[in-house]
C-alpha cells in the first residue's frame, strides 16, 4: 500500500489488481444478467377512466353531489381497497394461488393492494370563480400487475368496472339521500303549517265580530244604527204631538150619557163592596143587594148594553178616542224599536273597542304562519330540485366516470427491467470490483516502490532486480491461457447444448429474448 | 578460539595443508532431516512456480575450458571437485547471470557495483544474503550475485550455502553434491574437500550434503565463527557470499549475522510487508546492513543513485 500520486500509480494498481477488479465485476454482472432473464416477468394492465362533467349545464340543474371528484375518488378507493372486496376478487379469480399456502390472508390482501396502482391525472383548469388556474383531477388510471397477462387484463377491467359502479352507487345514494331528506323536512313543515292554519281559524271563530277585517263593517253598522235611532226619535216626537192633539179634541167633545140603570148598577155595586168590607155574604142586605144587582144587569143586557162598559153614544167622541188609541199603540212600537237600536249600538261599540286586541293576536299568528309558508316554499323548491338532480343521476347525465381506455392485454412485461438490471449489474460489478481492489490494495502493506521502501526502511535499496522470466514461465503462462480459453469455450458450448436440449429450444429462446429486450 | 582450522581454497600453484581440529565442546544432536517436503525435486519436465526449484542434472560432464583472459590467469582447481554447469538448466532455474545477454544482468551489475563501492569503503569481504521472509529469492540473488562478482577481474568469489536445513544452491546450479558446511561443522571434513568448482572462473561453491534440524546453534557456534574468520582473513581479494535462511524464519540468520561484515537483504516486490522488512532491519546488528535488493521488480529499472 502506498500513496497514489500520479495516474501511473493508479494504472499500476489497476494492472496489479486486475483480477480483483474483473472477477467480482464479472460475477456480479453474470448474476445480474441471470437474474434479469430468469426473474418471472410481471405484466401490468391499465385502464384509464375519465371524470366527465354533467351533461346538463349547472345553470339548469344543480347536482346535489358536491365536493371534489378527487375526494370522492379517494372515498371510493378506500371502499374498493377494503379487505372483503379484494378478498372477493381474489377468490373469484383465484389469484395468488401460489401464496395461499405460505401466507396469511392479510398478507395476500396487502400484496394485492400493492399490485393495484391508482393514479390521478390532473390538469390545470381555470377556476371560473377565482379566474386562477387550479389543478383539477380530470381522469385517473387503474392498473394491476401480475404474472399472467390474461388474468392481469381481466382484473384491471374488473377493478375499473367496480370503480364505475361504486361511483354511480355513491352518487345515487347521495342524491337519493338528499331528496329523501328534503321530502321528510317538507312533510314536517307541512304539518306545522296545517297546525298553524287550524289555530288561526279557531281564533277567527272565537273573535269573529272583532276581527280587524270587520272593523269597517262595524263602524258602518254603528253609523246606521245611530241614524235609525235619530229617525225613531223623530217619529216618536210627531206621534206624541198627535196624541196631545187628539186628547184636547176629546176633552172638548160632550161626555157620553150614562144610563140610570147603569148608574144604579154602579151605585149598587159600590154599596155591595162597602157592605162586604163589614159583613159576610150571608148578611141579608148583601143578599138583597146581590139580587138587585143581578136584576139590574139582566135589564141592562136585555136592553142591548154592556153592563160593565159605558155606552158612548157620541160617534165623534168614539172616532177620536179610536185614533188616540192607535197613536198610543204606535208610540209603544217606536219605543220598542228605539230600545232595540240602542242595544245594537252598544254591541257595535263593544266590538270596535275589542278590535285592536284581537288584531294583535291575529297578527302574531299570521306572522308565524307566513314564515312557515316561506320555509315551506323554499323547501319545496329544493325538494323539486333534488328530485331533478336524482333524476339526473338516475339517467346518468350527471358528472360521471367513463372508461376511455379499457385495460388491454399486456404484451411486454413491465418488470424485470432487463436493461436497467444489466446496467445496474454492470455498475455495481465495477464498483464492487474497484472496492475489492481498493480494499486489497489498502490492506496490502507489501513493498512496491523502491524509493518508498528506502524511505520507510531507512536503508538504501541497492538494486531492483526485474522479474526473471524463464522460457518455462512463458510456456506455463501460454498453456494457462490456452487452458482457460479452452475451458471457457467448452463450458459455454456445453452450457448452450444443455440449455438447448434440456431447458428450451434455442430458436424459441432467441425469439423470447428478442421479445424481452424490446423496450 | 580453541579451534584453528586452515584450509586451502583452490589457488593456482598453491596447495596448502588443511589443519582441522574438532571442537570438543560442540555436542550436537544432528538428526539428519531429510526435509524435502517443501521442496520437490525438480526435473526438466516438472517445475512448480512457488517452490524453489530443484534444477535438473547436467547432461554431460565437461572439462572446464580454460580461457586466457586479460590480466587474469584462470586458476586450476585441483583439489576441488569440478563440475560442469548446463546453461539451459541454469536459465530454467533463473540463474541468469551466467548468460551475457540476460536482460537482468544490468541490474545485478548495479547491485555488484553498489556492494563493491560500499565494501571497499569499510573493508570486509564477507557478505551474507538473507531476507525477511522465506521465498523472496535469497538463493537466486546470492547465486546471481556470485556469478556477477566472478565476472569482475579483481576478486574471486566463494559462495557458501548456509541454509543448513535445506541445501539448495547446488540444486539451482544443477549438480550433485554430497557434502557441505555441515560436514565441516560436525564431521571435521576439511574445507577444500567441500569446495566445488563449477567451471566458472573465479567462482567456487560450498553447497550440498545433509540437512539438519537444529541449525541455528551450529551457525552460531565457534567453529562456524572460525570458519568465517578464516575465510575472511585468508584471501582479502576474495569475496565470500553466504546464503542464509530468512531472518523471520528461525534464528539461523540472526545467529549468523554477527559473524559477517556485511549483510544484504532481499525483498520481494509486492509480497514482503514493509513492517517485516523494518523488523528484520531492527534485528540486524547496526552498520552491517549494506542495503536491500528488490527482487521481482515490475516497474522500470531504477537508476543507480549516488
Amino acid at each position: 500500500m502506498q500513496e497514489v500520486t500520479s495516474i501511473n500509480d493508479l494504472l499500476a494498481i489497476v494492472r496489479r489488481r486486475k483480477f480483483s477488479i474483473v472477477l467480482p465485476a464479472l460475477t456480479i454482472f453474470v448474476v445480474a444478467t441471470l437474474t434479469a432473464f430468469l426473474l418471472p416477468p410481471t405484466y401490468r394492465s391499465t385502464s384509464t377512466i375519465l371524470i366527465e362533467d354533467q351533461e346538463v349545464p349547472r345553470e339548469y340543474v344543480t347536482s346535489t353531489v358536491t365536493g371534489f371528484a378527487e375526494q370522492r375518488l379517494h372515498t371510493i378507493n378506500q371502499r374498493i381497497m377494503s379487505t372483503p372486496k379484494l378478498l372477493e376478487i381474489i377468490n373469484r379469480f383465484n389469484l395468488y394461488a401460489d401464496l395461499k399456502q405460505k401466507k396469511t390472508t392479510e398478507e395476500i390482501v396487502a400484496k394485492m393492494r400493492k399490485d393495484i396502482k391508482f393514479e390521478t391525472i390532473s390538469a390545470d383548469v381555470i377556476d371560473p370563480r377565482t379566474g386562477r388556474p387550479t389543478p383539477a383531477t380530470i381522469a385517473f388510471t387503474l392498473s394491476y400487475q401480475g404474472k399472467n397477462p390474461g388474468v392481469v387484463q381481466q382484473i384491471a377491467n374488473v377493478l375499473a368496472s367496480l370503480y364505475l359502479e361504486e361511483n354511480l352507487k355513491v352518487r345515487e345514494q347521495q342524491t337519493l339521500g338528499t331528496s329523501t331528506f328534503m321530502g321528510e323536512e317538507l312533510k314536517t313543515v307541512q304539518s306545522q303549517l296545517a297546525a298553524t292554519d287550524a289555530q288561526i281559524s279557531a281564533y277567527k271563530q272565537r273573535n269573529l265580530d272583532s276581527l280587524p277585517e270587520l272593523a269597517q263593517v262595524n263602524i258602518q253598522g254603528l253609523d246606521m244604527v245611530e241614524r235609525d235611532i235619530n229617525q225613531f226619535n223623530d217619529q216618536l216626537r210627531t206621534l206624541r204631538e198627535r196624541e196631545s192633539n187628539l186628547q184636547t179634541q176629546l176633552t172638548g167633545l160632550p161626555a157620553e150619557e150614562t144610563s140610570s140603570d147603569r148608574a144604579r148598577l154602579g151605585e149598587l155595586k159600590a154599596k155591595l163592596n162597602a157592605l162586604r168590607t163589614r159583613v159576610s155574604d150571608e148578611y141579608p142586605d148583601v143578599v138583597k143587594l146581590k139580587v138587585e144587582i143581578a136584576g139590574m144587569e139582566r135589564q141592562i143586557r136585555s136592553s142591548g148594553g154592556d153592563p160593565n162598559g159605558t155606552r158612548n153614544e157620541n160617534p165623534n167622541y168614539v172616532n177620536i178616542s179610536a185614533q188616540l188609541n192607535g197613536v198610543r199603540a204606535e208610540i209603544e212600537g217606536v219605543k220598542r224599536q228605539l230600545e232595540l237600536q240602542q242595544e245594537r249600538k252598544r254591541d257595535f261599540r263593544r266590538r270596535i273597542a275589542a278590535s285592536p286586541r284581537v288584531e294583535e293576536g291575529f297578527k302574531a299568528m299570521l306572522t308565524e304562519r307566513n314564515s312557515l309558508q316561506l320555509k315551506y316554499d323554499d323547501l319545496n323548491r329544493k325538494y323539486m330540485e333534488s328530485k331533478v338532480a336524482h333524476g339526473l343521476e338516475k339517467e346518468q347525465k350527471g358528472e360521471r366516470f367513463s372508461l376511455i381506455d379499457a385495460a388491454r392485454l399486456p404484451e411486454l412485461p413491465v418488470s424485470p427491467n432487463i436493461p436497467a438490471i444489466l446496467i445496474i449489474g454492470l455498475i455495481l460489478g465495477i464498483g464492487v470490483g474497484v472496492g475489492v481492489a481498493a480494499l486489497r490494495e489498502f490492506s496490502d502493506h507489501s513493498v512496491r516502490d523502491v524509493d518508498l521502501l528506502a524511505k520507510l526502511a531507512g536503508v538504501p535499496v541497492l538494486a531492483a532486480i526485474p522479474e526473471i522470466v524463464t522460457d518455462l514461465d512463458r510456456a506455463r503462462v501460454r498453456s494457462l491461457r490456452l487452458k482457460a480459453l479452452l475451458g471457457t469455450s467448452v463450458t459455454i458450448c456445453t452450457g448452450i447444448m444443455v440449455f438447448h436440449f434440456l431447458v428450451m429450444d434455442l430458436n424459441v429462446f432467441w425469439a423470447k429474448l428478442l421479445r424481452r429486450m424490446m423496450l | 578460539m580453541a579451534t584453528r582450522l586452515t584450509f586451502s581454497l583452490a589457488r593456482p600453484q598453491n596447495q596448502e595443508a588443511v589443519l582441522v581440529s574438532a571442537d570438543e565442546a560442540l555436542q550436537l544432536s544432528a538428526p539428519i532431516a531429510e526435509e524435502f517436503d517443501e521442496e520437490l525435486p525438480i526435473t526438466a519436465s516438472e517445475i512448480t512456480t512457488e517452490q524453489e526449484e530443484l534444477p535438473p542434472l547436467p547432461a554431460a560432464e565437461a572439462v572446464p575450458v580454460v580461457r586466457p583472459k586479460f590480466g587474469w590467469v584462470s586458476p586450476q582447481y585441483t583439489v576441488s571437485r569440478s563440475v560442469t554447469l548446463d546453461p539451459a538448466t541454469l536459465a530454467a532455474n533463473r540463474c541468469v547471470a551466467i548468460d551475457q545477454q540476460a536482460p537482468e544482468l544490468d541490474a545485478y551489475r548495479v547491485l555488484r557495483t553498489q556492494i563493491l563501492q560500499r565494501t571497499r569503503q569499510g573493508g570486509g569481504n564477507t557478505i551474507m544474503v538473507s531476507s525477511a521472509l522465506p521465498g523472496e529469492g535469497k538463493s537466486i540473488t546470492a547465486i546471481n550475485l556470485a556469478l556477477t562478482f566472478a565476472r569482475e577481474f579483481q576478486q574471486t568469489v566463494l559462495l557458501v550455502d548456509c541454509d543448513l536445513r535445506r541445501q539448495s544452491v547446488h540444486r539451482y546450479l544443477g549438480y550433485e553434491s554430497d557434502c557441505g558446511v555441515i560436514d565441516y561443522l560436525l564431521n571435521d571434513q576439511p574445507v577444500p574437500e567441500l569446495i566445488t568448482w563449477p567451471g566458472i572462473e573465479k567462482l567456487t561453491i560450498i553447497s550440498g550434503g545433509r540437512s539438519l534440524g537444529e541449525s541455528s546453534e551450529l551457525l552460531g557456534s565457534a567453529r562456524m565463527k572460525d570458519l568465517v574468520d578464516d575465510m575472511r582473513l585468508r584471501y582479502p581479494e576474495r569475496y565470500v557470499i553466504f546464503d542464509l535462511p530468512a531472518l523471520l524464519d528461525g534464528a539461523d540468520a540472526l545467529a549468523f549475522a554477527p559473524l559477517v561484515d556485511h549483510i544484504v537483504l532481499a525483498v520481494r516486490e509486492g509480497s514482503t510487508p514493509i513492517d517485516d522488512v523494518k523488523r528484520s532491519i531492527e534485528m540486524l546488528p547496526q552498520g552491517k546492513l549494506l542495503g536491500l535488493v528488490m527482487n521481482r521488480h515490475q516497474g522500470p529499472p531504477i537508476k543507480k543513485r549516488k
